[in-house]
């Protein structure tokens, strides 16, 4: 299992149709945690007050604790063993609930996953992922 | 084993959820604002059939939801 960094980012509170058409830079990465509550890897805080222009009441924050790491597809078979619930089928898409019984996010792309967690439980999921 | 669906979410065992009690009603017969309040937060019906709850997804969305439960054979309505 690959190390789990810290990643950097933005949190972007906003309502949730604004956050329904909002357009994100290629190179971001964007969770959408809830309804009105986005995790943006990779974008700026410019990018994210264009995107959430037409929501004057918007909250743009860095975020950093979040830790992190991508996994192939076999690592990422390997933590599905470990999930009691259904992994989603189509890609991309964003998985939040327990892996390991720890608090963890999955972003499923095409040919990897983004697994992620907060920082306090990250040495936690280690443990129980090895 | 218990299963909540969380809207953002989908379906999840239930100890990813934290349980908020009853969405209580307070009865219309109960007028003074005050009154009110007191139903609200202190008197709970703690029925013995459907009943309509909130939980928390602590371990996913970190949403309230509204969940109706048979509190007989513990089946989730909605």
């Amino acid at each position: 299992m690959p190390a789990l960094e810290t990643l950097h980012g933005l949190r972007v509170v906003a309502s949730p149709a604004v956050l329904d058409t909002a357009l994100w830079p290629d190179n971001a990465t964007v969770l959408r945690l809830a309804p009105d509550d986005v995790f943006a890897i990779g974008a700026t805080a410019e990018q994210a007050a264009h995107a959430t222009a037409a929501d004057p009441d918007a909250i743009i924050a860095d975020e950093s604790g979040f830790v992190g790491c991508w996994l192939d597809a076999g690592q990422l078979e390997t933590v599905a063993t470990h999930i009691e619930w259904h992994l989603p089928t189509q890609r991309p898409a964003l998985a939040q609930g327990y892996v390991a019984g720890v608090p963890a996010k999955l972003w499923l792309d095409t040919d990897r996953a983004l697994l992620l967690c907060a920082s306090p439980y990250a040495a936690d999921l280690i443990e129980r992922l090895k | 084993m218990l299963w909540l669906t969380c809207p953002n979410c989908g379906s999840r065992p239930v100890e990813e959820f934290g349980f908020g009690g009853e969405l209580p009603t307070v009865p219309d017969r109960i007028t003074d604002p005050h009154q009110r309040d007191v139903d609200y937060v202190w008197m709970f019906d703690n029925l013995e059939g459907l009943s309509t709850e909130r939980w928390f997804h602590q371990a996913g969305c970190r949403r309230w939801h509204t969940v109706q439960r048979n509190t007989i054979d513990d089946t989730v309505a909605t």
